[in-house]
C-alpha cells in the first residue's frame, strides 16, 4: 500500500467523519426542535382550552335561572383565596344552585412529570369527584378586589366584599426537552395573565 | 483521490450543506410562527382584560348615578371619549367611569419577557339590526373595537364587543 493510497483512506475517513458529524447534528436538532415545538403548540392549546373553560364557567358567577335561589348576588363567592375559589351557580341552567370549586393541587401530585412545578387544576361540581385536568399548569392565581378597586388581602374573611378577579395562569410543558429546559426555561411557559374579569352578577347588589 | 473522487466528496458536502440550511430554515421559520401565536395568545389576553374593564363600566356618562328611558338622553354620538380629567392605563387602576371613556384611546403596553404592544380602541353607537354599522345618532348599544399590534407580530389583533344598556334592577 503505498503513501498516496493511504492518504486517500485518510481523506476519505476524514470527510466521511465530517458528513457523517453533520448527519447526525441535523438528525439531533430535528428531534429536538420538534419536541420543543410540538410542546409549545401543545401548550398553547392547552392555555387557550382552560382559558375559554375558566371563562365561561367565572361569568356565570352568581347565576341562577331562578333568581330566588340566590337573591342576594354577593353572597355568590363562598371562598375566596389565593388559587382557590368557590362560588354558588347554576351550572345546567336547571334553576338550581350549584357550587363550583377551582383549585390547584400540590406539585407533589404530578411526581411523574419530569416538570417538577406542574399540577393539578381541580373543578369540583357540588360534592362530586372533583375534574383532575392535567393541562401543565404551574401558577393559578387570584387576586380580588373591592368595589372600589382596592386589592382584597389575603385571608380573605368576607368574600361578600369581591367584586373584580384578575387572574394569572401559567402552564409549561410536562415533558419539557430536557437539556433544553436546563438552560432556557421560559420557552416552555406560556402565560395568560387576565387583569380584570367582570362577572356581572356580583355588582348586581 | 482522483479528481473524479474529489468532486463526489465535494458534491456530497454541498449537498448535505444544503439540505442543513435547508431544514435549519424550516425549524427557524416554525419556531417563528410559534412565537407569532405565542405573542398572539398574549395579545388576547390584553385585549380579554380591557374588554372585562370596559365592560364593569355604565353604559353611559349620564347613567352613572341615573336611569334613563330615552336614548336622547345619552351623550351624543361625536362626544363620545373621556370627560374632563379622566384618565386610564388599561394595566393600572382607571379613573374612566363609563364605557364609551375609551374611545379613541391608544396605550402602549409592555409585557416582561414577550413584547411591546400597541392597543387602540374605538367606541361608537351601533342599531341591534346592523351591529358591525357605525351610527351617529345614539341608541342603547355601543360597540367597542380594539386593535393590538406588536413589532413581532405580523397580523393585528382584532376584538369586538357590543355593550347594552339595560336596568335589570
Amino acid at each position: 500500500m503505498g503513501s498516496t493510497t493511504l492518504l486517500d483512506i485518510i481523506g476519505s475517513f476524514f470527510i466521511g467523519g465530517i458528513l457523517l458529524i453533520m448527519g447526525m447534528r441535523l438528525n439531533a436538532e430535528s428531534n429536538e426542535n420538534t419536541a420543543v415545538y410540538n410542546g409549545n403548540y401543545i401548550l398553547q392549546m392547552n392555555i387557550t382550552t382552560l382559558i375559554s373553560l375558566l371563562e365561561t364557567d367565572f361569568r356565570r358567577i352568581g347565576y341562577c335561572r331562578d333568581w330566588t335561589k340566590i337573591p342576594d348576588p354577593s353572597q355568590a363567592v363562598r371562598i375566596a383565596d389565593t388559587s382557590r375559589l368557590r362560588y354558588w351557580t347554576d351550572v345546567n341552567n336547571a334553576g338550581h344552585l350549584d357550587s363550583i370549586t377551582y383549585y390547584v393541587g400540590p406539585p407533589s401530585e404530578l411526581s411523574s412529570t419530569p416538570n417538577p412545578y406542574d399540577r393539578y387544576l381541580y373543578r369540583q361540581v357540588n360534592t362530586n369527584t372533583a375534574l383532575q385536568m392535567n393541562l401543565g399548569v404551574t401558577q393559578f392565581n387570584f387576586i380580588f378586589k373591592d368595589a372600589l378597586d382596592d386589592t382584597i388581602h389575603f385571608p380573605i374573611t368576607n368574600p361578600a366584599n369581591v367584586y373584580y378577579m384578575q387572574l394569572t395562569v401559567q402552564v409549561q410543558s410536562a415533558v419539557p426537552y430536557a437539556q433544553e429546559y436546563m438552560n432556557d426555561p421560559s420557552q416552555y411557559d406560556v402565560f395568560w395573565k387576565e387583569l380584570r374579569l367582570v362577572t356581572k352578577n356580583l355588582k348586581n347588589r | 483521490m482522483n479528481t473524479g473522487q474529489m468532486m463526489l466528496a465535494a458534491g456530497a458536502l454541498v449537498l448535505l450543506g444544503t439540505t442543513v440550511i435547508t431544514v435549519d430554515r424550516m425549524f427557524g421559520n416554525q419556531g417563528t410562527i410559534l412565537r407569532q401565536t405565542e405573542i398572539g395568545v398574549y395579545a388576547i389576553s390584553l385585549g380579554t382584560s380591557i374588554l372585562e374593564e370596559a365592560q364593569g363600566m355604565n353604559f353611559d356618562e349620564v347613567t352613572v348615578n341615573n336611569a334613563i328611558t330615552s336614548t336622547s338622553s345619552l351623550t351624543a354620538a361625536s362626544s363620545l371619549g373621556p370627560e374632563s380629567g379622566e384618565t386610564t392605563t388599561p394595566a393600572s387602576s382607571t379613573k374612566f367611569d363609563d364605557f364609551d371613556d375609551y374611545n379613541n384611546l391608544t396605550e402602549g403596553l409592555q409585557v416582561a419577557g414577550v413584547d411591546s404592544f400597541t392597543v387602540k380602541i374605538s367606541v361608537y353607537y351601533v342599531n341591534d339590526s346592523a351591529p358591525d354599522t357605525k351610527v351617529t345618532t345614539p341608541t342603547w348599544y355601543k360597540r367597542m373595537d380594539l386593535k393590538i399590534t406588536s413589532t413581532a407580530m405580523t397580523d393585528t389583533v382584532k376584538m369586538s364587543y357590543i355593550f347594552s344598556y339595560f336596568n335589570f334592577r
